[in-house]
């Protein structure tokens, strides 16, 4: 409208020929698509900028900046900060303003929130004096207003915009209504205003809020500003959002990011490229201003360290490539130090430690302990310790904590007041008066245990078998003098002390000339793992550990993880994991590696976009083998070293990773099982509602089962494909492992096979239904069967185990149905549909415990092999399902007073623990000899004192 | 165990030893065996800080913070989960004779302070992580210890005089976030009364806890209940004339027979949760966390029903007549017979609260404040690194202990100077 006044006589002709092909297009062409023309539009991009002149693409109001900016592209965008914004008039003629009709728009990323910046402003707000318009922001809400008459009316979204992420921003005004759309959807409407606007001369300005008295610039980016001198609606704010939103999809990489704490107050950002890239960061903290982190060298793998973060703070941070010369940053990411669980740091600010006869002796110990042993984490023992240098090396070099054990409460006491002096008392170093002959310390304890009596002249004196039992299984005692370390042991030949009291059945002894001997303890015997989501490949629920029982179990340690790192109790969550001496936890985007025998944890990382609940339903998102965890990640599978974090392989599925995501996780010997699962299946979310408990019985939105598109198996080693399966779509909480061979069920029917999703809640997944089992080696087809699955109503749950060379499926309708089926030819041996003992807190979605042919599908016990009814069991209260070792399955029991129970399936003995909870499904595991409780009781305000994870260990 | 130091006292801190008000002890952890908070000492409005004492590192807390919220209920009704385990988050003291004495969980230690400098008179090395205030009685120090054992210590100079461990031969040491800790950690801290030292000892239910009573000035036990699946006893432990209240960490407390540690009771199961307690009269004050708010609850201290509950309450401390209610977000007093509203202070100090003479001082975030307790009106403020958790006035000071390890003391005159570590 303005520009009839500007330009009458051209625009006239130019009026003239837009009413006509105005007209057209109204027969032409749909709603959404007409009068979209702005009248003013102002593009970022420095093609369209000459100096500080920015050109009006649509209109002829050129405008200028004013300050300092930076462009960027990808999308093409302006960088203000610091007061710089655009000015288009100082003092507009308002006159040529949009009057009645009018729409302002803007893409817009912010930086910073607070105050009042605007997007694009022509107003006056002094006072009482309020004249014109304004598109901008309070706060961290965007805002529309205008003034009919003297007052401005204010219209504010109801929600918050995010920092740096990109928003298409648009208010509108058709006489009567003022209208506020936010990335295409109306958020905020008013009738508070009618008629013309009522303007005053006033600043036209871009990035910013300006009057006569008060300027109010933004922090962040503008991709482009547009005016309208019509009304669009709101399906045309749709379609211009549509239109352009692709351009601002931000940067995403191929793996990650995360973040592993990896010692100290520092921590790793890591992620990976598609194509080589310098390694670029930016994070920050509330408090403090924004910091970078760059190296040029160009790399797909990418591993940025940054120090001195604040304790329990949450960081925001993002990653950062270059696309056509321009930086493109991707979403932020958040992580939270409460999850940074490293060692306490040593002070720098005390005196050094008080020299001695033996200072460089052990100081070349301690580092030649480390290189001989390779253990950094965890605890060491000087058993008898004389000399503290020793311990102070060892914590400076490493992150050990060290307990030095010593008889004489003299030396006790000297030792105390060194390591005090130098700030690492008690933080990194205690010092214990105890005989040597009986140790005040659990068994299965240390890592290292040394001595540095030894080492400086004395004797080993007390029990070497008390050494051995508080030596953890694969932990090392040295001796003397470690390798790389030369000269003479001061000390009396510790060999004929040691094998007085340790046998080679228990360790590995190993001698060297007097110099040294060194003890490592053998891993127990009976022990189990509990290495998959639910216990083993097999699915059984269960760790196999025979070293469990019921009577004498003692707890063996606590502590961290607590209860903040893990997700929402209720969610049915992934399980811990128990392997080789290393426990896993799986917290909210977070897992952790630690010494399953002291609790000490050995690494943390914080992995945005890997949660996922509803196990009942999806069958899990990781597994271990004796050195790694493998940890399903989009549509990659990570391969963890289980000691230090370090990311040693990622895996891809076989399909479209723009498509589909890593689903199922298994691994058996030489080879890592997944499946495909279309993009955005997973169930991710834990707040807001009871129905996030999934604990309905008919809810599609809770019992939809996730299902695979593709089976495959991957070579460990290399990530070549053994094979793929694809013949139905797979029912991931079906696949089970055993014997050579991978077992599942699968749906035939074609509706299912053309599913966009992979959570499928349509009753055709219960139709066409195989049972399949595959030469887990090379996909070979060994049998299948058409098996019928009671659907009526929809399973809740459904679950394939293999144990004993047997396969036990248990599906729920509003019963159990439990059957028996061969291992050879699929044939089904039995049968028996039982209720359950109630349709509520998880009675109705119990996972089978498999202890041999013992299967437990509560409220019954079944012989696996012929289905006899081996044990009715009571109904218990709590939500949680049981797990089990070798003959003791763990459970909750009368949730309120917070009884969780050990029960020995051979003598029927129960243990009764009070005090404690576990989650709402699966957080007591066992392995290595001990069972395991998770602090997952995460979010429950119930009143029981403790809240821990906690280790109880058989002797 | 102990290290001695003799420091030089100058002049000018014999002055400042002359406070301006009757000074009175503090020698327990929020005053007394009622953990009343309250003190008849009066400081002046002019406080100024007189030192600092920086330990090494910050308190290394038991237990890990809980998560944000319970994220089971409808977005619109989650609210921030108070702490519930907060008894060691901050290093409390006790002030006797112009000394102060402070525990340390991250150094093992119990210290002595000389109350005028700042400067430290003696160091006493524990066996394990002391995480509570000690209760200074007849010249000697009493706490206990993470490694199960309670000591008595001399207050002058800090010479061993008797400890002992409640599990006896029973007792060993567990790995716990890279320390040693008893299963039987003693976490209650130790009360002391006619002629007998109170003390309760153990974390898990399960392996059973201990309550123990011992000849304040021998140590030899007078009786000791064992209790088996009963409670967790963490938290500053309470005395009435026949009972002893004991915290649960952070469930809600047992209460015990005093003359044999028989287990009388529990208050009701959700009422209000965590190891805050305050006995005034007959009723106890426990909380501070409720299913989704805060919550303090009044229970029946001869009884075992509820009598009352304080949404949203942090703390509460009660004198002549009236309720001094702590908030998030505000300092409340209440008329304790009718419950009116007397006055409403809008600040915010919402970690701790005691009253002196007739100042409250509360504690905040990164600040401490005292108020006139009459009217609410703010008398003084001042920054302090930290949040301000454990609040004490002693001998003409206020001190403040903050989260960073920090302990502050506040003078109602100038002088003084910050403390500097002395063990060389």
């Amino acid at each position: 409208m303005f520009f009839h006044f500007k330009h009458p006589t051209p625009h006239w002709s130019s009026l003239h020929f837009s009413l006509f092909v105005f007209i057209g297009l109204l027969c032409l062409t749909p709603e959404w698509a007409q009068a979209q023309t702005p009248v003013n539009q102002w593009t970022f991009d420095q093609a369209n900028v000459s100096g500080t002149t920015v050109t009006d693409q649509a209109g002829s109001l050129n405008a200028t900046i004013k300050g300092g900016v930076t462009w960027t592209s990808t999308p093409s965008s302006i960088s203000l900060t610091g007061g710089s914004y655009v000015e288009v008039s100082s003092a507009m003629n308002t006159s040529q303003m949009p009057q009645s009709n009018i729409t302002v728009e803007a893409w817009v990323k912010l930086r910073a929130s607070g105050g009042w910046p605007a997007l694009v402003s022509c107003v006056q707000d002094n006072g009482s004096y309020e004249r014109g318009w304004c598109l901008g922001t309070h706060n961290s809400k965007f805002y529309f207003s205008l003034a009919s008459d003297t007052s401005l009316t204010y219209m504010e979204a109801s929600s918050s915009f995010e920092l740096n992420k990109w928003y298409y921003v648009v208010g509108t005004y058709d006489g009567t209504t003022m209208r506020l759309y936010v990335n295409g959807t109306q958020v905020a409407s008013s009738t508070s205003e009618s008629g013309n606007i009522n303007y005053t001369t006033a600043p036209f300005v871009v990035g910013s809020y300006k009057d006569n008295d008060e300027t109010y610039t933004i922090d962040g980016w503008m991709h482009e500003a547009a005016l309208f001198n019509v009304t669009l609606t709101a399906s045309q704010v749709q379609a211009r959002y549509d239109a352009k939103v692709a351009l601002f999809k931000p940067f995403a990489p191929s793996v990650g990011p995360y973040v592993l704490f990896d010692g100290g107050t520092g921590g790793t950002i890591c992620w990976e490229t598609a194509t080589p890239q310098p390694s670029t960061i930016e994070y920050s903290c509330p408090g403090e201003s924004t910091q970078r982190v760059s190296d040029s060298t160009l790399k797909t793998k990418h591993a940025v360290h940054i120090t001195g973060l604040k304790r329990k703070t949450e960081y925001t941070y993002s990653v950062i490539r270059i696309n056509e010369g321009n930086e493109q940053s991707s979403d932020p990411y958040t992580f939270e130090t409460d999850y940074h669980y490293q060692v306490a740091t040593i002070p720098d600010r005390r005196p050094d430690f008080p020299t001695g006869s033996h200072d460089s002796l052990l100081t070349s110990v301690a580092s030649a302990l480390i290189t001989q042993t390779g253990v950094t984490k965890g605890y060491a023992l000087d058993f008898g310790g004389t000399d503290a240098r020793l311990a102070f090396e060892l914590v400076k070099a490493s992150d050990l904590n060290v307990i030095i054990v010593q008889p004489d409460p003299a030396i006790v006491l000297t030792l105390r007041k060194q390591l005090h002096a130098v700030g690492v008392y008690g933080s990194r170093v205690s010092v214990i008066q105890s005989s040597l002959d009986t140790l005040p310390f659990t068994g299965k304890w240390f890592n290292l245990i040394v001595s540095s009596d030894l080492l400086t002249g004395g004797a080993m004196s007390g029990s070497s078998s008390e050494l051995l039992r508080v030596l953890r299984p694969g932990g090392q005692a040295v001796l003397g003098l470690p390798t790389g370390v030369s000269g003479n042991l001061l000390g009396t030949d510790p060999d004929a002390w040691v094998r007085a009291g340790i046998s080679s059945n228990d360790a590995i002894i190993t001698t060297e000339n007097g110099r040294m001997t060194s003890v490592k303890r053998k891993t127990l015997t009976d022990i189990g793992q509990w290495s998959h989501n639910f216990g083993d490949a097999g699915q059984t629920c269960s760790s196999h550990d025979q070293r469990v029982g019921t009577d004498a179990m003692q707890i063996q340690w606590f502590g961290l993880p607590g209860p903040r790192s893990f997700t929402d109790r209720q969610a049915r969550n992934p399980t811990p994991l128990v392997v080789n001496g290393t426990l896993f936890m799986q917290g909210d985007n977070r897992i952790s590696a630690q010494d399953s025998y002291n609790g000490s944890i050995y690494w943390s990382a914080e992995i945005p976009g890997s949660r996922r609940v509803n196990m009942p339903r999806d069958g899990g998102n990781w597994c271990a083998d004796s050195n790694s965890l493998y940890f399903a990640l989009h549509n990659t599978l990570i391969r963890f070293d289980a000691y230090t974090g370090e990311r040693l392989k990622t895996y891809q599925v076989t399909l479209d990773p723009e498509k589909y995501d890593w689903g199922y996780v298994a691994n058996v010997g030489d080879k890592v099982y997944g499946s495909c699962v279309k993009k955005g299946s997973f169930y991710t979310t834990v707040s807001g509602s009871w129905e996030y408990w999934y604990d309905s019985t008919s809810s599609i939105n809770e019992i939809a089962k996730i299902c695979s598109h593709e089976l495959f198996c991957l070579n460990k080693s290399d990530g070549t494909t053994a094979w793929t399966y694809n013949n139905g779509v797979v029912i991931n909480s079906t696949i089970a492992i055993g014997n050579g061979r991978i077992y599942f069920i699968d749906c035939r029917n074609q509706n299912i096979k053309n599913s966009s999703t992979g959570r499928i809640g349509s009753t055709d997944l219960w139709s066409q239904n195989y049972m399949v089992a595959l030469d887990a080696n090379t996909g070979a087809l060994v049998w299948e069967k058409p098996i019928t699955i009671s659907s009526s109503p929809q399973p809740g749950v459904i679950y394939l185990a293999w144990s004993d060379n047997a396969l036990f499926l248990l599906s729920s309708t509003n019963q159990y149905n439990a059957r028996g089926f061969s291992t050879t030819n699929g044939n089904q041996l039995w049968s028996n549909s039982f209720a359950w003992g109630r349709n509520n807190h998880g009675a109705h979605i119990y996972h089978p415990v498999i202890m041999g042919d013992y299967v437990i599908a509560e409220p019954k016990a079944f012989n696996i092999h012929n289905g006899t009814v081996l044990k009715n069991l009571p109904t218990r209260q709590g939500c949680s399902t049981m797990s089990s070792a070798g003959h003791v399955a763990t459970y909750v029991n009368n949730s309120y007073n917070n009884e969780i129970h050990f029960w020995d399936i051979q003598n029927d003995n129960h243990a009764l623990l009070r005090g404690m909870r576990s989650s709402c499904w699966l957080s007591m595991v066992s392995g290595d000899g001990m069972i395991f409780l998770a602090a997952a009781s995460s979010g429950c305000a119930c009143s029981f004192p403790i809240q821990t994870t906690v280790s109880f260990s058989a002797p | 165990m102990i290290i001695k130091k003799i420091y030089f006292l100058s002049l000018a801190s014999v002055i400042l030893c002359l406070g301006l008000a009757s000074a009175e002890d503090w020698p327990t952890y929020m005053h007394d065996d009622h953990r009343s908070g309250v003190t008849t000492e009066q400081l002046g409005n002019n406080l100024v800080k007189a030192w600092v004492f920086p330990k090494i590192l910050p308190p290394q807390e038991a237990w890990a913070d809980e998560p944000k919220k319970d994220a089971s209920v409808s977005t619109g009704s989650q609210r921030p989960f108070k702490e519930r385990t907060v008894f060691d988050r901050a290093n409390h003291i006790a002030v006797v004779n112009g000394f102060v004495y402070i525990g340390s969980a991250t150094e093992h230690t119990m210290q002595c302070l000389d109350a005028v400098t700042g400067e430290e008179k003696w160091v006493f090395f524990a066996g394990g992580p002391v995480r509570m205030a000690p209760t200074v009685s007849n010249g000697k120090v009493y706490f206990g210890a993470d490694n199960g054992t309670v000591y008595c210590v001399n207050a002058t100079t800090g010479d061993e005089i008797w400890k002992y461990t409640a599990a006896g031969s029973d007792n060993y040491l567990v790995p716990n976030n890279g320390r040693a800790v008893s299963p039987w950690a003693v976490r209650s801290g130790v009360l002391v009364d006619q002629g007998l030292a109170y003390f309760a000892s153990g974390i898990f239910p399960s392996e059973g806890v201990y309550l123990t009573a011992l000849n304040a000035n021998t140590g030899t036990k007078q009786w000791q209940a064992k209790h088996v699946n009963e409670g967790s006893m963490q938290g500053y432990m309470l005395l009435s004339s026949s009972r002893i209240f004991v915290p649960n960490g952070r469930g809600n407390p047992y209460y015990y027979n005093r003359t044999n540690g028989a287990k009388l009771g529990q208050y009701g199961d959700g009422e209000a949760d965590g190891s805050f307690a305050l006995l005034v009269g007959n009723s106890l004050y426990f909380g501070r966390a409720g299913r989704t708010v805060g919550r303090l609850a009044e229970g029946n201290a001869v009884g075992n029903d509820i009598i009352s509950t304080i949404s949203d309450g942090n703390a509460i401390v009660v004198a002549n007549g009236v309720n001094y209610l702590l908030f998030d977000h505000k300092i409340q007093a209440q008329n304790r017979s009718d419950k009116s509203i007397i006055w409403t202070a809008n600040q915010s100090y919402p970690h701790t609260m005691i009253l002196a003479g007739n100042t409250l001082y509360a504690g905040g975030d990164d600040k401490v404040a005292g108020f006139d307790a009459a009217t609410g009106n703010q008398l003084w403020t001042s920054p302090v690194e930290g949040k301000a958790l454990g609040l004490a006035v002693s001998g003409g000071k206020l001190y403040v202990s903050t989260d960073k390890g920090l302990l502050y003391a506040f003078t109602t005159q100038p002088g003084g100077r910050q403390s500097t570590l002395k063990i060389k």
